[in-house]
């Protein structure tokens, strides 16, 4: 699964749900006009055009980047034939090939990490929301600035830097920081839970901190004034929570079953084999075993549906509404004594362990000289002038920068405009289709997106018809729109969905033209979101691994693929090194637009647009 | 006139003057659910109208379609003696030369008060020191001239909505729509925001066109009130007209009753000056004298449903007088000027909302008397039948 965020799979009140049609954004009218004063013109025509051309062009493109080939790609488990991949038109073949040995351990071990990981990212997630809505720790305003933090960080980046720390005979072993116990904990189920745990949590605070801010105190006034005490209240209160709960539980699930980062790095170095990694090997090897690749694709998407149904079944018919424009706010506790201490400890530690220790990890383990013990005697740059110096580093950043921005914008382009014909009120049931098929890419695993790739653009069909995609980057560009979109457009909902669509016709009746009405009266409301969704498909694509791994021509590699090649060559401290500068220029183009939107826009825009972010 | 088929599209009252407002036929579904069926209404320039009905009456839809923020499925708009809305055309609501008072203001946070209401002089090109004293001059109407450099949000309520009011009018539109633009304010903000939406709308002699709920605020308002109902514009008339003589136990109903009885009619009498039958009803035990434009349908021993307003009920003593209903009092609130009363009429009934100067205790014996146009007459199938 891409490294993508997944907060879009949190509705408004924390379900794991499809954004509703909620916004009255106008639909299509007449063509823009002339600004003169005056009364009314004659009437005209409308154009229609929009409307008949709008829903089928959408629809093409989800066909072409997601659903053809992943369909293709699952389909083929059941049907080599029908591909070319083998002499039966149906068979259960590869599944029995699938389910035994490596494989069927490999998938037992990805849906018990990711179990094991769910029930930790939430539990920490929860501590984390309580602190940050309900109390008045000092620097709680930081804890959502610090999870985006820990979201943008590739899993392989977090991986590699905490192998760092526990490697037998690195710097960290070697000056006896590190317990044996803790380092055979680290390489095994432990430590590749631990870290998609990490990965997680903003996951899970992001489904749960909306729920239990827009809980308002008049519940637990209601539950204290009525006889319970604080124990008897959180007991109360707790199950109204529940839809937040359950959707923290299925997303940190399904992007724990469905990572590739550390698949590809700490579980191969613990020898601890997970179903995405097998798919990987499957693919990879040769002869290439697609059938069997996509029966591991089908159980991925089985596993995070059967979460989704669990879901469903709890939650089925339960009234969990809390929201409404009477909640009154919750009062914040102020902390003291010995919950301050442990509410800072906790909130402190989580970010340190989180950021800052693999931060220190990755970067003091590049510039110590290997199998040495710390010192300043064993400082050496050699790692950065060999990254920096290698011939081959440059076109990949490079790459790596062009793909990102191409995508990026284009992704955000593509879609707003998905979002805002899903948060139309004339969607009707084309549009949930499309909602539905969103949803659905979204819980699909980047890496199996990319084997349909690989597979889909790759058949002798498809070269006959003219289409000569494969090992072009131009298939590389698609995969990475393909992999974003969803999560992107979803993104856009949230505040499309917040925005009054009498802001836009407010700008209409008052002379402006839609064009104009959408400038002036609404993107400087979503200028914020729209920089930030850039940001996170910038982030995304420039680190992304599975599908680049995959899809990249021949010969040519992005800077993920850079960092996993040497990785594999065993140079720890030469990919900890590239991760870094990797991590460098994400956080540097964060603050250069950032910086930008603060320097070139007018004091309104930030004044409010904030407040939809 | 209980509804309007596909006649002559009706004015509002007599006011003379180009309607500037002309609708014909219109028609809004969503889907299988018709907002508006076959609305037929003209709107003379100049005038305050008010669209009355319940939430899901068609009133927002129909000044959506007004606005240009709807399309109309049927029929046409015409503004102006221009047609702005009907089969393949459609205006853009920034041509219709219109401005608009949203129910949650929709003022752009993002843009200062002065900025907002600036916006809607986009269609008058003004030099920027014209544009900024006409800014100033409108925000002073509204008695804000020195918030202009704050934001929306640094507002109250109030305040918001009288920005709202200075962005609608600074544009001298042809048409101003309010759209339900006290539904959001406090009481006594609603009364102060009333008089004042009255007073600028009419200075500035533009056409307006307001939609609310409450019927004491259309009566308040308006010139001509138009009752909806399950989309169906059901009465048109001056508020005078509407009150006393509703079109339809529906509008009866909304516009305020104390309560209702059943009963038999013992007399039909001839046509008085309103153009209304008068009929006699034995009900609750006595008799009520009441009008009714249901002249055929109400004759000797029918069954007939009393619609009694509360302002015309007056509070006696018992007595043996079938004019006078017996009952006692059920409920007493203090009101300022004397006191509301709830009545229990010996079979069951509830009159609500009858005042008296004089306190009358709850468990008191009392009768009560129906004034002069008091009562309305609806045959009972009809009465029961219009239930919404």
């Amino acid at each position: 699964m891409s490294a993508s965020l997944r907060t879009e799979l949190v509705g408004p009140a924390g379900t794991l749900a499809p954004a509703g049609p909620t916004p009255r954004l106008p639909g299509r009218t007449a063509p823009t006009g002339s600004r003169g004063r005056g009364r009314p013109r004659p009437g005209h025509r409308e154009g229609r055009l929009g409307h008949l051309t709008a829903w089928p062009a959408l629809w093409a493109l989800l066909a072409i980047i997601l659903v053809v080939p992943a369909a293709c790609f699952l389909i083929l488990a059941v049907s080599p034939r029908l591909f070319g991949q083998g002499p039966s038109w149906f068979t259960l073949k590869a599944f029995g090939q699938a389910l035994t040995g490596p494989t069927l351990h490999g998938m037992l071990n990805s849906v018990l990490i990711g179990v094991a990981a769910a029930l930790l990212a939430t539990a920490v997630a929860a501590g984390l929301a309580w602190v940050a809505q309900r109390t008045e720790l000092p620097g709680r305003r930081g804890i959502t600035l610090g999870l985006w933090a820990v979201l943008l960080v590739p899993t392989y980046v977090t991986a590699v830097g905490w192998e760092q720390l526990f490697e037998k005979g690195g710097t960290f072993a070697n000056a006896g920081l590190v317990p044996a116990f803790a380092q055979r904990a680290f390489f095994g189920p432990i430590g590749v839970a631990l870290i998609l745990a990490f990965k997680g949590v903003p996951f899970a605070y992001f489904a749960l901190a909306p729920a239990l801010a827009g809980l308002g105190r008049s519940f637990e006034e209601a539950a204290r004034v009525h006889g319970a005490n604080r124990i008897a209240t959180l007991r109360t209160v707790a199950p109204i929570l529940l839809p937040a709960i359950f959707a923290a539980l299925t997303i940190v699930f399904a992007e724990s079953v469905s990572d590739f980062g550390v698949a590809s790095t700490l579980a191969v170095s613990a020898s601890f084999p997970v179903a995405t990694y097998t798919i990987y090997s499957a693919i990879t090897s040769f002869p290439a075993n697609f059938p069997v690749a996509a029966v591991v694709g089908w159980m991925l998407v089985a596993a995070v549906a059967v979460a989704l149904v669990i879901q469903d079944r709890l939650l089925h018919k339960r009234s969990y509404a809390v929201l409404s424009g009477r909640t009154r706010p919750a009062t914040r506790q102020r902390l003291r004594g010995w919950r301050l201490a442990a509410s800072m400890t906790f909130v402190y530690g989580f970010f340190g362990l989180t950021l800052v220790v693999p931060a220190i990890g990755a970067l003091v383990a590049s510039v110590i000289e290997p199998f040495t013990s710390l010192g300043f005697s064993h400082l050496t740059f050699s790692a950065y002038s060999g990254v920096l110096h290698a011939s081959a580093l440059g076109p990949p950043i490079l790459l790596s920068l062009k793909m990102a921005t191409i995508n990026a914008t284009l992704t955000l382009l593509v879609g707003l405009a998905v979002a805002r014909a899903l948060t139309s009120p004339h969607a009707g049931i084309t549009g949930r289709l499309i909602d539905v098929v969103l949803v659905g890419s979204v819980a699909l695993p980047g890496l199996v997106l990319a084997a349909g790739y690989l597979f889909a653009f790759n058949l002798p069909a498809v070269f006959r018809a003219g289409i000569h995609l494969y090992g072009t980057l131009f298939l590389l560009g698609m995969a990475y729109l393909a992999g974003a979109l969803p999560t992107n457009s979803r993104v856009m909902i949230g505040p499309l969905a917040q925005l009054q669509g009498s802001l836009m016709h407010a700008g209409r009746v008052h002379g402006a033209n839609q064009l104009a009405s959408f400038r002036r009266c609404v993107l400087p409301l979503l200028a914020r979101s729209l920089l930030w969704a850039w940001l996170l498909t910038f982030a995304g694509t420039f680190t992304e691994l599975p599908a680049s791994e995959l899809l990249a021509p021949t010969g040519i590699q992005t800077i993920a693929t850079s960092i996993l090649k040497v990785f594999n060559k065993s140079d720890l401290v030469g990919a900890t090194a590239l991760s870094v500068v990797e991590m460098l220029i994400v956080l540097g183009v964060i603050v250069l637009a950032t910086l930008a939107f603060r320097l070139l826009t007018p004091a309104g825009w930030r004044r409010v647009s904030g407040e939809l972010a | 006139m209980r509804t309007h088929t596909k006649t002559a599209p009706k004015t509002i009252g007599g006011a003379a003057g180009t309607p500037a407002v002309v609708l014909e036929g219109l028609g809004k579904s969503f889907g299988a659910t018709e907002a508006l069926l076959d609305v037929n209404l003209v709107i003379p320039t100049g005038s305050f109208s008010v669209l009355l009905g319940p939430s899901g009456s068609g009133k927002s839809t129909l000044l959506r379609c007004l606005a240009g923020i709807e399309k109309a499925s049927t029929g046409s708009i015409t503004i102006g003696g221009h047609v702005v809305a009907g089969p393949g055309v459609h205006i853009a609501p920034e041509r219709r030369d219109l401005a608009m008072v949203f129910q949650d203001y929709a003022l752009w946070p993002h843009m200062t008060v002065a900025q907002n209401v600036g916006f809607a002089l986009r269609r008058r090109a003004l030099a920027p020191p014209e544009r900024s004293r006409e800014v100033d001059d409108f925000l002073g109407r509204v008695g804000l001239d020195h918030l202009g450099a704050r934001y929306p949000s640094e507002l109250s309520g109030g305040e918001q909505q009288r920005v709202a009011l200075a962005r609608a009018l600074v544009g001298r539109p042809g048409l101003l729509l309010f759209d339900e633009p006290l539904s959001n304010l406090d009481t006594d903000l609603r009364e102060r925001l009333r008089v004042e939406i009255a007073n600028l709308t009419r200075d500035a002699g533009v056409t307006a066109v307001y939609i609310t709920h409450d019927q004491t605020e259309a009566f308040a308002l308006a010139d001509q009130v138009g009752v909806l109902s399950q989309g169906r514009l059901v009465q048109v008339g001056t508020p005078e007209e509407v009150y006393h003589r509703p079109a339809t136990p529906f509008v009866a109903r909304f516009t305020g009753l104390a309560g209702e009885l059943a009963g038999t009619v013992l007399d039909a009498a001839a046509l008085d000056t309103s153009g209304l039958s008068q009929v006699t009803v034995e009900a609750a035990g006595g008799v009520v004298i009441a009008r009714t434009h249901e002249t055929e349908s109400l004759r000797r021993g029918d069954r007939a449903r009393l619609l009694l307003r509360a302002a015309p009920l007056r509070l006696r003593d018992p007595c043996d007088d079938r004019m006078v209903l017996a009952g006692r009092i059920l409920d007493v609130g203090f009101r300022g000027r004397g006191y509301d009363h709830v009545v229990e009429l010996h079979g069951g009934e509830r009159l609500v909302g009858i005042f008296d100067e004089a306190r009358r205790d709850r468990g008191m014996a009392v009768g009560v008397r129906c004034g002069e146009l008091g009562a309305l007459a609806f045959p009972e199938d009809l009465a029961l039948a219009s239930t919404d």
